[in-house]
């Protein structure tokens, strides 16, 4: 080729590039893959962060509450300037808030108790703490104020207190993992996601609950039952009342994890549910290439024409025209419908806008105008407010706390970063959320396809539990987030050094929740401590005795319930190769079900009644009912 | 029967007590037949006491939807009619059948025995194959391997709120749904001479009765945490040696219990309690439509007694029976013996093998072994002969 020709191919390459970069749509930005700078602490130094959870506006727009767990505190803003107004502190873990419809008062989800708490927000202290559930998570009253609803994350309920009162007088029971509450202005129903599968058969794909309650009433109405769904988090109601939408995730969990570099192992998306006729679609978020990680919180405008979703993982904020959900939604038949949940390319008829956000955009509140959208950032410690107008940011409230990062604080936002992994699909915390896990089974690729499926197993205080992995062939948890997640789940080059060393404090740090079966410093009930001999017996039931590794306490000693070595219980399923697994930890063992390596039981009596047919994982076969549910009692207790 | 009982029966009738109140007939020899019904002359108005009766009587059967004709159990709801089947459950709205829901469903199984409504619309089944929480769109069965319930054939159920009761065949289960956690009863830590649980209710404000097959009555105080258990006084006899002396007989199908009576049904006859004193009835000297009773209901200061051999109303001053001529008409006797009235009606229950009734303000459905019935409250006047 002579030179002028080839000049000519520079330049006409140079000439499309910028031609291409002029063709993005104006405000339609990915998620950021640049890392944000970040301000370490001193080694050793503590740092007060918030990580703001949750928001609330007050009906006059005049003051923003912010839910900030890590401080257990909730911030009271000016909503106009940012000025902080109080810091009030609530409980030990708040996590929500809802305001009351008419008077000025505010309740909170603590979310380690089962309690919730009743804020003034005239002389902004905490009034009144009523009982509820095992980890209240969510919160939100009955239009007339008389009653509050709270989702009970491990309880799997929901309480209905009557706020005269304050008593709890009494629980529907929801799906898994009860999470996020929103209500119909129309009619009352309240509607309640749940983070988890229901139980399902192995090797099925998930069902989780979007749960319907007349409001008013005090009562059930109706569950949905979302099939392919999982991790439902923040939902909410459209204005006129006839449309409801959830944000969920969609797992790929049955096809092997090779699909990450195919785009295809978790999609992200709404649950869109139409109040009239009781018909639910789920509609992706995602576009072919490029994903919505963990979306998050939902927020529907005044004039009901928009649906903001934020991406936890994504850090962007999304638009939704409703109009054309609703258009895309009723010309749809059944086989569309369906289809609908598992099209990436579908989103671009509905989504107008995907804008960035801070870091982990955890919460949404909006102007009764709808002209101020209040975007919380959970790892900035920051509120912006954006212009919905010009979906541009107006301001950007600085919640006051240390601008400094601990190294695990870092570490917890890394693990909740989707730059990591290919086409910004997923972040460690979308296989664990909530600090915890989704209760699903995996095939991962270095074990063969279609071999070695593992359960995902909760983060909580897996700090000396180490060997990692089903197979403990991963010694220490910078083995197991480094490389190998790297090239296996994220499909990237993964951490650096310094982000890896923040992930593994992070991991190192997450704390097990209070147990409610034997809270702090209470003594066994009679049930647990006749279990407690069961596991601890050296004898069955006819006097022989059981020799060491046929006893519970062997394998599983000590408050983490693992000695931390491998063995065969007989438990190897067809498609494993090998028989011999990591003894499993048992904290909050009530609280991450299925169980096995491969999580074929969905309860712990199934581990003995079902799958040991040999007593080789522990002497059971002679235990009578009321024996195997003392033990079931017992082991309840870690 | 054993050789005390046959002696003591023989030497009974030798002293010529056989047939006074309390006895029953010596032992090989027929039980007496109930008084024959005597039917007021042709022509003459029937003078009929105040009492509730039932009628214009519609039967539904597989041929109207529901999944089996054989019905085990049924219960009204606040606003649908559950029916139990021994091949499925149906939720009925008025007269039809709006939903069936089976073991492809997520029933335990087929064969539904017992059933309790919730709060919230749904309803607990006892089935041959676990027990069941039907609510909304949702089945969850808990099964004696996935659950702490203490067997899998489970008879009866009762919800309590927080608490669900289940009567198996090897003792009561109860399930404190907001822990998810399950204690049993048996013989090692209730007073249960048999575990064969038949029935449990939470109709006391207070206490919790079961009925035990061979293990008579049984009253759960959950306050105190305390057992107390009411069982035949003449043991293992097949006789009632003396009436009144406490529960007639320790095979016990059913309780329940409304305005301060416990009803406890058995198959050899039925018991009252007010909690002082024992009342028992039987066929040959009460207007008890058969000894053989599959079920107690009670409603208000009255109760239906489900018997092989037709339904039964008592308010423990009267009693109206309800069966069905060969003709297909029916029969309501109130009364018995030689003062009792009649009532013939066009329409009958399906059958007189009655398993469960349930009533609802003026309506009445009967569990028979050939279909639903489902009657109206009459105008005994208006009826015809």
């Amino acid at each position: 080729m002579t030179r002028t020709p080839r000049r000519l191919l520079v330049l006409l390459a140079v000439a499309l590039v910028a031609s291409a970069a002029l063709l993005v749509p104006r405000g339609e930005e990915a998620a950021a893959d640049e890392p944000r700078p970040v301000k370490h602490a001193a080694p050793g130094a503590a740092a007060l962060r918030c990580e703001p959870e949750d928001l609330a506006l007050t009906a006059d727009g005049e003051r923003l509450l912010v839910v900030c767990p890590e401080a257990r505190t909730v911030l009271v803003l000016d909503a106009g300037s940012g000025a902080r107004l109080a810091e009030i502190p609530v409980g030990e873990k708040p996590i929500a808030v809802a305001l009351h419809p008419t008077e000025p008062r505010a309740y909170v989800a603590d979310h380690r108790s089962e309690r919730v708490h009743e804020l003034d927000l005239v002389t902004n202290r905490v009034s009144r703490s009523f009982p509820a559930g095992v980890s209240p998570r969510g919160v939100v009253t009955d239009r007339a104020g008389r009653t509050l609803y709270v989702a009970n994350a491990r309880s799997n309920d929901v309480s209905v207190i009557a706020l005269d009162t304050g008593a709890q007088v009494r629980r529907i029971e929801a799906g898994h993992g009860p999470r996020s509450l929103a209500r119909s202005s129309r009619d009352g129903t309240v509607f309640v996601t749940s983070l988890y599968t229901l139980p399902v058969a192995f090797q099925q794909p998930p069902v989780t609950e979007l749960t319907v309650l007349d409001g008013d009433g005090r009562r059930l109405r109706a569950r949905h039952l979302l099939e392919g769904a999982t991790v439902g988090r923040g939902v909410a109601v459209s204005p006129d009342g006839r449309l409801t939408v959830a944000a969920i995730v969609r797992p790929r969990n049955l096809v092997p994890m090779t699909k990450v570099a195919g785009g295809w192992m978790m999609t992200n998306g709404l649950a869109v549910v139409d109040n009239d006729t009781g018909r639910v679609a789920q509609v992706l978020l995602d576009q072919p290439n490029r994903f919505f990680p963990d979306p998050h919180a939902v927020v529907f405008s005044p004039d009901g024409a928009r649906v903001y979703v934020t991406s936890l993982a994504g850090h962007m904020v999304a638009v939704v025209d409703v109009a054309r959900l609703r258009a895309l939604l009723a010309a749809a038949d059944e086989e569309r419908l369906r289809d609908l949940g598992d099209d990436l390319g579908a989103s671009r008829e509905y989504v107008t806008n995907r804008f960035r956000a801070g870091p982990s955009p955890s919460a949404l509140a909006l102007s009764a105008d709808g002209a101020r959208l209040y975007v919380a950032n959970r790892f900035e410690d920051t509120v912006t407010v954006v212009d919905t107008a010009q979906l541009a940011v107006a301001a950007t409230f600085d919640l006051g706390y240390d601008p400094a990062v601990t190294e695990p604080q870092w570490g917890r936002a890394l693990f909740h970063d989707a730059r990591f992994s290919f086409q910004g699909g997923l972040a460690c915390a979308s296989c664990h959320p909530e600090d915890h896990y989704d209760g699903l089974t995996y095939d991962l690729e270095p074990d063969g396809l279609g071999r070695d499926l593992v359960d995902n197993r909760s983060i909580r205080e897996v700090r000396d539990t180490g060997p990692f992995k089903w197979n403990g062939k991963n010694v220490s948890l910078s083995m197991q987030a480094g490389p190998r997640a790297a090239n296996f789940f994220l499909r990237t080059t993964g951490f650096r050094p310094d982000e890896l060393g923040a992930v593994v404090s992070y991991l190192e740090s997450v704390p097990r929740l209070p147990n409610p079966f034997r809270p702090r410093g209470a003594p066994l009930t009679p049930a647990q401590e006749r279990g407690k001999a069961l596991y601890e017996r050296t004898v069955d039931n006819l006097g022989r005795p059981i020799l060491p590794e046929g006893r519970c306490v062997h394998c599983h000693p000590g408050p983490l319930g693992t000695n931390r070595l491998s063995f065969d219980v007989g438990t190897r399923a067809a498609h494993d190769r090998s028989g011999v697994f990591d003894t499993p930890h048992l904290v909050n063992i009530a609280d991450s079900a299925p169980y096995l390596h491969d999580g074929r039981c969905f309860s712990l009596e199934a581990i003995w009644t079902l799958f040991n047919p040999e007593d080789r994982h522990g002497v059971t076969n002679d235990l009578s009912k009321s024996q195997l549910n003392d033990l079931i009692e017992y082991l309840k207790t870690f | 029967m054993n050789i005390l009982s046959t002696l003591l029966a023989g030497l009974i009738a030798a002293t010529g007590l056989a047939g006074a109140g309390g006895l029953t007939a010596p032992p090989g020899a027929p039980p007496e037949p109930a008084a024959a019904p005597t039917a007021p002359p042709t022509g003459e108005t029937p003078a009929v006491p105040d009492v509730p009766l039932f009628g214009e009587w519609r039967t539904l059967t597989t041929a109207d939807g529901l999944p089996g004709d054989k019905i085990l159990y049924v219960r009204a709801a606040e606003d649908a009619v559950w029916v139990g089947t021994e091949h499925g459950l149906a939720r009925l709205e008025g007269d039809r059948v709006v939903r069936v829901v089976g073991p492809e469903d997520g029933l335990g199984h087929r064969v539904v025995l017992g059933i309790a409504p919730d709060d919230d619309g749904g309803v607990w089944v006892a089935t041959a194959g676990g027990l069941s929480h039907v609510s909304g769109e949702r089945v969850d069965n808990y099964d004696q391997f996935v659950s702490g319930l203490p067997n899998d054939v489970v008879f009866g159920v009762a919800y309590c709120g927080r608490d669900v009761w289940a009567a198996t065949t090897s003792g009561l289960g109860r399930y404190d749904t907001w822990k998810d956690s399950w204690l049993v009863y048996d013989e090692k830590n209730a007073p249960m001479h048999e575990i064969w649980g038949y029935f449990v209710t939470c109709a006391h404000p207070r206490y919790v009765y079961a009925a035990v097959w061979g293990g008579g009555v049984l009253e759960y105080d959950p306050e105190r945490d305390h057992w107390k258990d009411y069982t035949d006084p003449d043991g293992e006899m097949e006789i009632d040696l003396f009436r009144n002396d406490g529960l007639i007989h320790a095979i016990t199908t059913s309780v329940d219990w409304s305005e301060g009576i416990l009803w406890a049904a058995t198959y050899f006859g039925l018991s009252t309690y007010d909690g002082r004193d024992w009342r028992g009835y039987m066929d040959h000297d009460s207007g008890l439509a058969g000894n053989f009773v599959n079920h107690a209901r009670a409603v208000g200061n009255a109760a239906w007694l489900s018997t092989d051999r037709g339904l039964s109303w008592f308010d423990r001053k009267t009693w109206v029976t309800y069966t069905r001529k060969d003709d297909g008409a029916g029969r309501i006797r109130i009364g018995f013996g030689p003062t009792a009235t009649f009532v013939e009606t066009k329409t009958a229950i399906a059958h007189d093998f009655v398993f469960a009734v349930d009533q609802r303000g003026d309506d009445l459905w009967v569990a028979t072994g050939k279909g639903l019935s489902h009657g109206r409250r009459i105008d005994a006047r208006a009826a015809t002969r």
